[in-house]
C-alpha cells in the first residue's frame, strides 16, 4: 500500500525526470534510466525499477518518446527509448510549469512557517 | 485524447503488450544482473539482487496494464470472465436462472412483437395517422351484442359525402369505397376475387405509388370510360406477375354478382392499368383489385350509402372535423333526415367489424363520428392485447422475484468468498460491480434464449390466430394485421431493454445487501440473518401475482370451454360446405336451376346422405331481418319492433344441417314453386311471437305491402346460433327457396347475394366429397371451381379462434407463473430448512416428534401460501372486470373459478413444501449438533 502511495506522488515528476534524462543523455533503455535516477538521487533503493514501466507507457502513448529494440554494447537486446520532437516541446512546457509550481509551493511553505 | 485512443486500443491488445513487456523486463533483468556481476557479486547473488531491484514482475505488469488501458473496461472484462467462471461452477443454478428469465423475457418479447406490429406500428401509408373512417352514429337505434356501448353505425350517404368533400376544410380528402366480389376466369378456372369500387379521391388520398403502371385518372370515374382495374400484388402473381399484365383485359362473371357488386358490370372487358406494391391492401386485407366507382346520388332521391374514408387536414382533429361535417349536413337538410326507408333490410356481411345497418325506420338525430383507420382496424383486439401484455408483465415480475430469491440465497452462501475479496482489497463499489456483472450476464443469457423463445412464441401466436380468413364468416374472427406480425428490430430492442432492466432489478438488491459485508458477522452464526423474512415476503408477492394470472386464465378457459361446448343448434360433424364459381353470369332463376341440378346429382354420390343449398349457412354473417306480419282473422298485424331473420333454403337444408324439427313438419319436395306457400319458424320466433298459441297452421305474410304472399307455418325448428356461438339464437324462419319470388317488380331481395352455399352430409371424408362435387360442377360448367370449401366443424372452430387463442395464451402464461411460484416457494422452504438444521436438531434432541417438525415447516409454508393467495384473490377481484368483454357465460367474479384457483394453489404449495418438510423431519440431532 505504502509503495503505491509513494509512486503516485512521484507520478507527475517521474514522467518529467524520464523526459529530462532522455533529453540530456540520448536514447536509453529502462535499466539505463533507472541507473541514472539512482545516480542523481544518490539513493540506490529510491524506486522499484519495475515502476518505471507505467511511466514509459504513458509517455509513449502521448507520443513524447518512442521505443525500439537495439543491441547494447555488451550485445544484449534492450528496448531503447528516445525523446521525440513532441517530447522535447512537452519537456519545455512541463519544466516551465514545474518551476512555477515549485516556486509557488516553496513560497507557500516558507510563508506558512 | 490521443492517449485515450491509445488506451482503448491497449485494452483490446493485452496479450501482445504483455509479451512485449515480458521481453523488455527480461532484458532489464539481464542488464541489472550484468551490472551486479560487474560489481563482483556471484551469479546467483547477482540474479537475486537484480530481481529485488526490479521488484515484483506481476505488480509491474498490473501497473503497466492500468497505465496502458482503460481500467473500468479492463475490470469489466475481468468481471465478466470471473462471472462466467462462477456460473460455470454452478450449472444447476445457472440453468434454472437463465431458463426462468428466458421464459419471462421470451413471453414479453413475443407479445410485445404482436402489440408493436398491430397497435403501435403505423399502417403502411404515408402519414397514416391522419386517415379516418367516417360513420353516421344514429343514437336511439342501438343494436349490439350486449358487450360494450350499443351504437348504430351507418356508412355515409353519398349526397352528404359530395357536399362534405366540396365544403369541408378540416378534411383534406374524402373517398368512398364499396365492397365488390366477383369471379374472373384465369387460365380456364373460375376464380373469386374480392375488391373495392373506389371514388376518384381514393388513391391520391392514400399517397401510395403503384408498383407497375398507374392508378386511376380522375375522368375514369365517369361511366363508360371506367372499365379499368388496378391489381393488388398477390392478385398480380396469379396473373403471372410480370409487367406484360398491363393492358390485358379481364371480364368479371357473375354467379356471385348480387349484393356486393353493383359497381361491376359483368361480361365486359376491364383493362388492367396498374399493380399496387406488396402489403397494400386498403381498406381491408381481402382487397385484391380496385375499380373506379364515382359516388352518385340515386335517381329517386333515396340515400345511397357508401363506406367513407377521409384524410384530416393539417391541424384538424377527428372531433373538429365531425363537428364541421354535422354543420354542413344541417345546412344541407333543413330538418334532420332519419332512416333510409329501406324495405328489404338485408345487410351485407360487414366488411368491417361494425354492426350491419338493418331494417326499419329509426329515429334520432344522427351524428358523424370519425375514427382513425388504425383504431378502427385494431380496436376489436386492443383490450385483449393489453390484457396479454399485462399477463406477460406479471410473468416477468414473477421470474424476477424468483431469480432475486435464488440470488439472495446464493450470495448468502457466498458471504465468505465476498468477505475474502473485500479483505484483500476490493472496495464496496468493486464488489457491487462484480455482483451486478453476474446478474447482467445471467439476464443477458436469459435474453438470448428469450429471443429464441419469442420467435417460437410469435409463430405459435400466428398459428393460433390464423383463421379461414373468410369475410363472409365475419371479421370478428380475423385477426387484424396478422400478416405483419413479426419479431422486428423494435422487439429486439425491447428484449434488450427488459433484459438489462431485469438484470438490474433482481441483481441490485442482493448486490447492495452483500457489498457491505459485516466482517464480524462472518465469524458469527449467519443463520441469524433476516434473509429468510425477505425470501418469505418475496414468495408471498410471487404467489399473489401468480394467483392473479391463474384466476384470469381460469376465467378465460372456463369461458372458452362453455363456448366450445354450447349447443350451436345444428350438428356440425360430417357436413361439408362450399360454393361453386361459374364462368358465366346466370340470372337468379338460372342460378336456382343450376343449384337444383347440382344438388340432385350430388345426391347420387353413394356416400352422400343428404345435400342442400341455400342463401347462407349458420355462422355466415348475412343478416336478413324482416318485420313480421301475421294474418289474424281478416286483419294483417305487423309486429312492431319484432323482426325476424329470414333464411332461403332448399328443402333438405334442415335435415343436412341436423337442425331438429320440434313441432309439425319440415320442408318437403312437395313445397315447390306454385304450391301453397309454407314456412318453418324456429323456436325463438314461436316463443316470442306465438306465446300462448299454437304457431303451426297460422299465416305469416311475406313481401312488401301490396305484394304480400301468405305463408302457412307448417313446423317449428330448433334454434340455431346464427351469428356466433356467443350470441343468443335469434328468431328465424325458413322458406323453401323455390317459393321465393324473383320478379323484380316485387322488389324481392336477390336470391344469392353472395352466391349459393352448398352443404353435404356424408359418411366419406371431406376431401373425397369435395372431389366428387368438383367433378359434378365441371359437368355443368367446364370452368367451374369450388371455393370456400370447409367442414361445418371448421367453420364452428373458426368462429371461436380468438377466445381459444386468449385461453391458450393466458393459460400458458398462468402455468408458467404457477410453476415459477411453486419453485420459488420450494426454494425458500428448502433454504430455510437448511439454515435451521441446528435449531431443528435441538428440538428433536429435546424430544420433538417427526410430526411436530414437519408441522413446523408446513405451517410456515401454508402461512406464506395463504397470505399470497389472499393477496392475489383481492387483486384479481379488482382486475378481472377488464376481462369482461372476453368472457362468455360467466361473470368476472365467478366464485367457482376463484375458489378453484385458491384450492389448486394451496395443493401445489403443500406438495412443494412437503419435500423440505420431510428433510427437516429426518434431521439427525447428533449430526446437526456436531456441525457447530
Amino acid at each position: 500500500m505504502s509503495l503505491v502511495e509513494r509512486i503516485e506522488i512521484l507520478q507527475g515528476t517521474l514522467d518529467l525526470i524520464v523526459l529530462r534524462a532522455l533529453a540530456t543523455m540520448g536514447p536509453q533503455h529502462a535499466y539505463g534510466l533507472a541507473a541514472r535516477l539512482e545516480q542523481v538521487a544518490e539513493h540506490p533503493l529510491m524506486l522499484n525499477q519495475g515502476t518505471l514501466y507505467p511511466a514509459l507507457v504513458r509517455l509513449e502513448q502521448n507520443g513524447w518518446i518512442k521505443g525500439s529494440w537495439q543491441k547494447t554494447e555488451n550485445n544484449r537486446d534492450a528496448k531503447y527509448y528516445a525523446i521525440t520532437r513532441a517530447g522535447t516541446r512537452a519537456l519545455e512546457k512541463q519544466t516551465d510549469r514545474w518551476h512555477r509550481l515549485a516556486g509557488l509551493v516553496n513560497k507557500l511553505l516558507v510563508d506558512e512557517q | 485524447m490521443r492517449r485515450l485512443l491509445a488506451r482503448l486500443i491497449g485494452t483490446a491488445r493485452h496479450a501482445r503488450a504483455d509479451a512485449e513487456l515480458e521481453r523488455e523486463m527480461a532484458a532489464h533483468l539481464a542488464l541489472l544482473e550484468d551490472g551486479f556481476r560487474r560489481r563482483g557479486l556471484a551469479a546467483a547473488d547477482a540474479r537475486a539482487a537484480a530481481q529485488r531491484a526490479l521488484g515484483s514482475a506481476a505488480y509491474a505488469r498490473d501497473l503497466h496494464r492500468d497505465a496502458r488501458s482503460v481500467a473500468c473496461l479492463d475490470d469489466l472484462g475481468r468481471d465478466l470472465r470471473y462471472a462466467l467462471r462462477t456460473l460455470r461452477r454452478a450449472p444447476g443454478f445457472t440453468f434454472v436462472v437463465v431458463m426462468t428469465l428466458a421464459l419471462g423475457i421470451g413471453a414479453n418479447t413475443a407479445i410485445f412483437s404482436v402489440v408493436h406490429s398491430v397497435l403501435i406500428r403505423p399502417l403502411p401509408y404515408p402519414d397514416s395517422a391522419r386517415l379516418v373512417r367516417v360513420w353516421e352514429n344514429v343514437p336511439g337505434a342501438e343494436i349490439g351484442n350486449g358487450k360494450g356501448p350499443n351504437r348504430r353505425y351507418a356508412a355515409m350517404d353519398v349526397a352528404d359525402l359530395l357536399a362534405v368533400s366540396e365544403r369541408s376544410r378540416a378534411l383534406a380528402n374524402v373517398a368512398a369505397f364499396s365492397f365488390a366480389r366477383a369471379t374472373i376466369t384465369i387460365d380456364g378456372d373460375a376464380t373469386r376475387m374480392d375488391g373495392f369500387g373506389v371514388s376518384p379521391g381514393f388513391f391520391p388520398m392514400l399517397g401510395v405509388a403503384p408498383l407497375v403502371g398507374r392508378t386511376f385518372a380522375p375522368e375514369e370515374s365517369i361511366a363508360g370510360v371506367d372499365r379499368v382495374l388496378v391489381l393488388a400484388y398477390d392478385a398480380w402473381q396469379r396473373f403471372g406477375g410480370d409487367a406484360r399484365v398491363l393492358g390485358r383485359t379481364v371480364a368479371f362473371t357473375g354467379n356471385s354478382l348480387g349484393w356486393f357488386s353493383d359497381g361491376i358490370v359483368p361480361e365486359v372487358p376491364y383493362t388492367i392499368v396498374g399493380v399496387m406494391p406488396p402489403g397494400f391492401h386498403f381498406p381491408y386485407d381481402n382487397a385484391q383489385f380496385w375499380i373506379p366507382r364515382a359516388p352518385a346520388r340515386s335517381p329517386d332521391g333515396r340515400p345511397v350509402r357508401r363506406e367513407t374514408v377521409a384524410r384530416l387536414a393539417d391541424g384538424a382533429t377527428p372531433t373538429l372535423a365531425a363537428a364541421e361535417m354535422d354543420a354542413i349536413r344541417r345546412d344541407l337538410h333543413n330538418t334532420a333526415t332519419v332512416g333510409d326507408g329501406l324495405y328489404w333490410g338485408t345487410a351485407p356481411p360487414p366488411p368491417s367489424s361494425i354492426q350491419p345497418s338493418s331494417t326499419s325506420m329509426v329515429g334520432g338525430r344522427p351524428r358523424y363520428e370519425l375514427i382513425p383507420v388504425q383504431d378502427e382496424l385494431t380496436g376489436p383486439v386492443q383490450p385483449a392485447l393489453l390484457v396479454l401484455m399485462a399477463a406477460v408483465g406479471v410473468v416477468l415480475l414473477i421470474a424476477c422475484v424468483n431469480v432475486a430469491n435464488l440470488l439472495l440465497a446464493r450470495t448468502a452462501s457466498r458471504q465468505r468468498e465476498i468477505a475474502v475479496r473485500a479483505a484483500i482489497g476490493a472496495g464496496p463499489g468493486r464488489l457491487v460491480r462484480q455482483l451486478i456483472t453476474e446478474s447482467l450476464l445471467l439476464a443477458g443469457l436469459g435474453g438470448v434464449f428469450g429471443i429464441a423463445l419469442a420467435f417460437g412464441g410469435v409463430r405459435l401466436f400466428r398459428l393460433l390466430a390464423t383463421t379461414l380468413g373468410r369475410s363472409d364468416l365475419g371479421l370478428a374472427s380475423v385477426f387484424p394485421r396478422l400478416s405483419e406480425v413479426s419479431v422486428d428490430a423494435a422487439a429486439l430492442g425491447y428484449a434488450l431493454a427488459i433484459s438489462i432492466a431485469t438484470g438490474l432489478v433482481f441483481g441490485l438488491a442482493p448486490a447492495l445487501r452483500h457489498a457491505r459485508p459485516r466482517h464480524a458477522a462472518l465469524l458469527r452464526d449467519l443463520s441469524a440473518s433476516p434473509r429468510s423474512t425477505i425470501g418469505g415476503s418475496l414468495v408471498v408477492v410471487e404467489i399473489a401475482l401468480a394467483t392473479v394470472l391463474l384466476v384470469g386464465a381460469g376465467l378465460l378457459i372456463t369461458s372458452f370451454v362453455k363456448l366450445a361446448t354450447v349447443d350451436p343448434g345444428f350438428e356440425p360433424t360430417h357436413v361439408l360446405t362450399f360454393q361453386v364459381l361459374q364462368s358465366t353470369s346466370p340470372r337468379p332463376e338460372e342460378q336456382r336451376v343450376f343449384a337444383e341440378t347440382f344438388v340432385e346429382r350430388l345426391r347420387g354420390v353413394p356416400e352422400v346422405q343428404s345435400a342442400a343449398y341455400g342463401r347462407q349457412l349458420p355462422l355466415v354473417q348475412l343478416q336478413d331481418s324482416l318485420t313480421v306480419t301475421l294474418r289474424r282473422g281478416d286483419v294483417d298485424v305487423t309486429l312492431a319492433g319484432e323482426g325476424a331473420d329470414v333464411r332461403f333454403v332448399s328443402r333438405d337444408y334442415l335435415k343436412t344441417m341436423g337442425i331438429p324439427i320440434v313441432a309439425g313438419r319440415g320442408l318437403t319436395e312437395a313445397d315447390g314453386e306454385g304450391r301453397p306457400g309454407v314456412v318453418v319458424i324456429n323456436d325463438a320466433l314461436a316463443r316470442r311471437s306465438f306465446a300462448g298459441s299454437t304457431p303451426v297452421g297460422q299465416i305469416i305474410l311475406f313481401g312488401p305491402q301490396g305484394h304480400r304472399v301468405p305463408l302457412e307455418i307448417v313446423g317449428v325448428a330448433g334454434n340455431v346460433r346464427q351469428f356466433g356461438l356467443d350470441r343468443a339464437p335469434e328468431p328465424q324462419y325458413f322458406m323453401d327457396i323455390r317459393q321465393v319470388p324473383t320478379d323484380p317488380a316485387l322488389r324481392a331481395p336477390p336470391l344469392f347475394p353472395v352466391g349459393a352455399y352448398y352443404s353435404v352430409r356424408a359418411t366419406a371424408d371431406a376431401g373425397a366429397i369435395a372431389a366428387a362435387a368438383r367433378a359434378i360442377a365441371r359437368q355443368l360448367d367446364p370452368h367451374a371451381t369450388l371455393t370456400d370449401v370447409a367442414t361445418m366443424e371448421q367453420i364452428v372452430s373458426n368462429s371461436i379462434t380468438r377466445p381459444r387463442m386468449y385461453a391458450v395464451l393466458v393459460g400458458v402464461f398462468a402455468a408458467v407463473a404457477l410453476a415459477l411460484a411453486v419453485i420459488g416457494l420450494y426454494g425458500v422452504m428448502a433454504y430455510s430448512v437448511a439454515q435451521r438444521t441446528r435449531e431443528i436438531g435441538v428440538r428433536v434432541a429435546l424430544g420433538a416428534e417427526r410430526r411436530d417438525v414437519m408441522r413446523l415447516v408446513l405451517r410456515r409454508s401454508l402461512l406464506l401460501t395463504a397470505a399470497g393467495i389472499a393477496l392475489g384473490v383481492a387483486f384479481a377481484a379488482g382486475l378481472t372486470r377488464y376481462l369482461e368483454s372476453m368472457l362468455f357465460g360467466l361473470r368476472p367474479l365467478d366464485a367457482a373459478t376463484f375458489a378453484g384457483v385458491a384450492a389448486m394453489f394451496a395443493a401445489a404449495a403443500t406438495l412443494a413444501s412437503y419435500v423440505p418438510a420431510r428433510r427437516a423431519a429426518s434431521v439427525d440431532p447428533l449430526v446437526a449438533l456436531r456441525e457447530e
